[in-house]
């Protein structure tokens, strides 16, 4: 299986956020998704669960402090997708 | 009641028991360790440190994720006669640069001579260990030397190790605590007042071991009692919280323990079809604490969690602290949830547990915490620390074998806390037929989460922000005790200059997130002159506190997305 486009990624990421985060959001490439968002920690950890097994893909923690956007996270999403690949 | 032991005889006496740890990593896959191959590894690494030039006496601060690496390094250390100091390895939200900052505090007030830790923290805290003067930074598992020829004898009045969970990121506290404190404290968890320990019993935990209750409540109260226990890397549970109910069903766990916030986790998230292939009937005690109790979120699990055979009769609520080495109340075991429902003008007016004066009132519901183990003491006392009669509400306090040494280094702050041989709490309460209910907290700390904050920390973060009056910020939490809900927390800011309120509030949110890692509920943008003062400069925290829940603060306008007052989680 191949790794899906980056605009599906970030379609589904958008689509996830939505469903973790709180009621009402509109998030967007350029989210933060702390400051913008308002996730706090344990839904960060919920939204990396979810994604996990979306995509079917492992992101490991020390991922996360790079992370601060939803861009970042769709970006981040595809190369790890993209490793997990060329490794397996 | 037996005689004490030190925690290194008492690890020595479980390697005979035949039981030991199963450690799961992240993808939940397990590693058995009996504690007879714990006792080895650990007095691998006990020479090694011992090799590397560490004395008796010497404190060591592990921040190592990775649970079975942090218990081989703490007991390791233990056996060599070192203090071990665990530190809050970093969250994975908020800055880096904030977190070892945070850090160096700690280890500068704790003054450890070595630091252990593992990848791929070590660079980072390497070099501000290196800034004050640490002489050995290694990873854990890169650390080479013969095993300990022997255990080094300590006395029950040594210091066990230090726990660095009280106090602000400017002046953190570490709570000593002896041999003689952990004994006493772990065999009253252990014992028939406590948990009734039994060779069957099995543990199954993922609390973080920096924390009290994760470290002495599940791992160490687990040597002591010769039991087995599973233990999980937090982020396992965090990720899926069912997680932790699948591996109580699948060990046939008996103990568990957890803050309100875990139940309520996996009340949100179980998938329906889960139910069906729990067997939760085996677990005989369902801890809850290290935060307030919530009755809702606990009658709520029990009601659907009963379908996996779940018995409500499980929930045990505790009460302790860090500055009792861990308990300091159980609930009695084996019985529904004792929720007391009082009035809370009668609680504020005339500081008395009453009931609510008609259906109209809406009454808090305070959750019974039990009482004090067998050579413990709790009162409840004024401000002056006289007794106070049944169900009026003052300071929680408590004395005993199990109450700390002392902050190390400290006294101001140990004078303070130790007063007459009495532990002041700061938390608040009341007795009932001398059950404990805890109702109310003096201290200014807002828990999250199960974790503690401390204002000053948010105050601090935001205070010279362009757009801030220098300084005058004030946070707060609210709500939390009795409500149902959990704590929210609440910053309060003078605004200067020409930036938006909604701007500014945002500033202010992203700013204590990178350096608190904190989400704040709300931030209230207030004219100058709100801030008020003590006349020795101190901010006016519980003032403002009521100005804002009586709703009488003044605020400039903030655009409604911004204020999350309105969202229910």
């Amino acid at each position: 299986m191949g790794v899906p486009p980056p605009d599906e990624i970030e379609r589904d990421t958008l689509t996830i956020l939505k469903r973790v985060g709180r009621p009402g959001i509109e998030p967007s490439r350029q989210s933060e998704l702390l400051a913008d968002l308002e996730f706090d920690s344990i839904q960060v950890i919920e939204l990396v669960a979810e994604l996990e097994d979306h995509f079917n893909v492992s992101i490991p923690l020390n991922e996360l402090p790079r992370i601060k956007t939803v861009g970042d996270m769709s970006d981040a999403l595809a190369r790890l997708m993209q490793e997990a690949r060329s490794a397996g | 009641m037996t005689a004490l032991r030190t925690l290194p005889e008492t690890l020595v006496d479980a390697a005979r028991s035949g039981r030991g740890f199963r450690f799961l990593n992240e993808q939940g896959e397990e590693r058995p360790c009996s504690y007879a191959e714990m006792l080895e590894l650990a007095a691998r690494l006990g020479g090694a440190l011992r090799a590397n030039g560490l004395k008796r006496g010497d404190r060591i601060a592990l921040v190592i994720q990775d649970p079975e690496g942090f218990l081989t390094a703490f007991l390791g250390a233990s056996l060599a006669g070192l203090v071990p100091v665990p530190v809050c390895p970093p969250s994975s939200f908020g800055a880096r640069e904030a977190y070892l900052a945070t850090t160096e505090h700690v280890l500068a007030a704790a003054k450890v001579s070595a630091l252990l830790t593992a990848e791929p923290l070590e660079a980072g805290l390497r070099e501000r260990a290196d800034h004050i003067g640490v002489s050995l930074v290694h990873r854990w598992d890169e650390l080479h030397g013969p095993a300990l020829a022997s255990i080094e004898p300590a006395a029950l009045s040594d210091p066990a190790f230090m726990q660095f969970t009280s106090g602000s990121t400017a002046h953190p506290k570490g709570v000593v605590l002896t041999h003689a404190n952990l004994a006493s404290n772990a065999a009253a968890i252990c014992g028939p007042r406590g948990l009734a320990l039994g060779p069957e019993d099995f543990a199954v935990s993922w609390l973080p071991l920096h924390h009290d209750m994760g470290l002495i409540g599940m791992a160490l109260a687990s040597v002591w009692g010769q039991v087995n226990t599973a233990i999980m890397p937090p982020v396992l549970f965090l990720k899926r919280p069912t997680e932790w109910l699948k591996a109580i069903h699948r060990y046939r766990g008996t103990l568990s323990f957890a803050p309100s916030f875990a139940y309520e986790l996996c009340l949100r998230r179980f998938k329906p079809a889960e139910l069906e292939q729990l067997d939760l009937s085996c677990w005989r005690v369902a801890g809850c604490g290290a935060e307030p109790v919530r009755a809702d979120t606990l009658e709520a699990f029990a009601h659907t969690f009963a379908a996996a055979g779940f018995n409500p009769r499980a929930f045990m609520p505790c009460y302790g602290m860090a500055e009792h080495t861990l308990a300091i109340t159980f609930a009695s075991q084996n019985r529904s949830l004792q929720v007391d429902e009082i009035s809370s003008e009668a609680l504020v007016v005339r500081r008395r547990a009453a009931p609510p004066r008609g259906p109209r009132e809406r009454a808090l519901r305070i959750v019974n915490c039990g009482r004090p183990f067998p050579g413990h003491e709790v009162r409840i006392v004024d401000e002056y620390g006289l007794p106070l009669p049944e169900r009026a509400v003052g300071e929680i306090v408590a004395r005993g074998p199990s109450v700390m040494q002392g902050y190390f280094e400290q006294p101001e702050s140990t004078a303070r806390a130790l007063r007459d041989g009495w532990l002041h709490t700061g938390d608040e309460g009341y007795l009932s037929n001398g059950d404990l209910y805890v109702c109310g907290r003096q201290k200014d700390i807002v828990i999250v989460n199960g974790r503690n904050f401390y204002p000053e920390d948010l105050e601090w973060a935001v205070g010279e922000l362009p757009g801030v009056r220098s300084g005058n910020v004030v946070a707060f939490g609210v709500g939390g005790l009795g409500s149902g809900d959990r704590e929210r927390v609440v910053v309060v800011v003078e605004s200067k200059g020409k930036l938006p309120a909604d701007e500014l509030a945002l500033e202010v949110r992203r700013r204590i997130v990178d350096s608190v890692g904190l989400q704040v509920d709300e931030v209230v943008i207030a004219p100058s002159g709100t801030v008020q003062r003590t006349s020795s400069g101190k901010v006016k925290r519980s003032q403002l506190k009521s100005q804002f829940e009586s709703g009488t603060l003044r605020t400039k306008p903030t655009p409604t997305w911004i204020s999350s007052t309105s969202y229910a989680p």
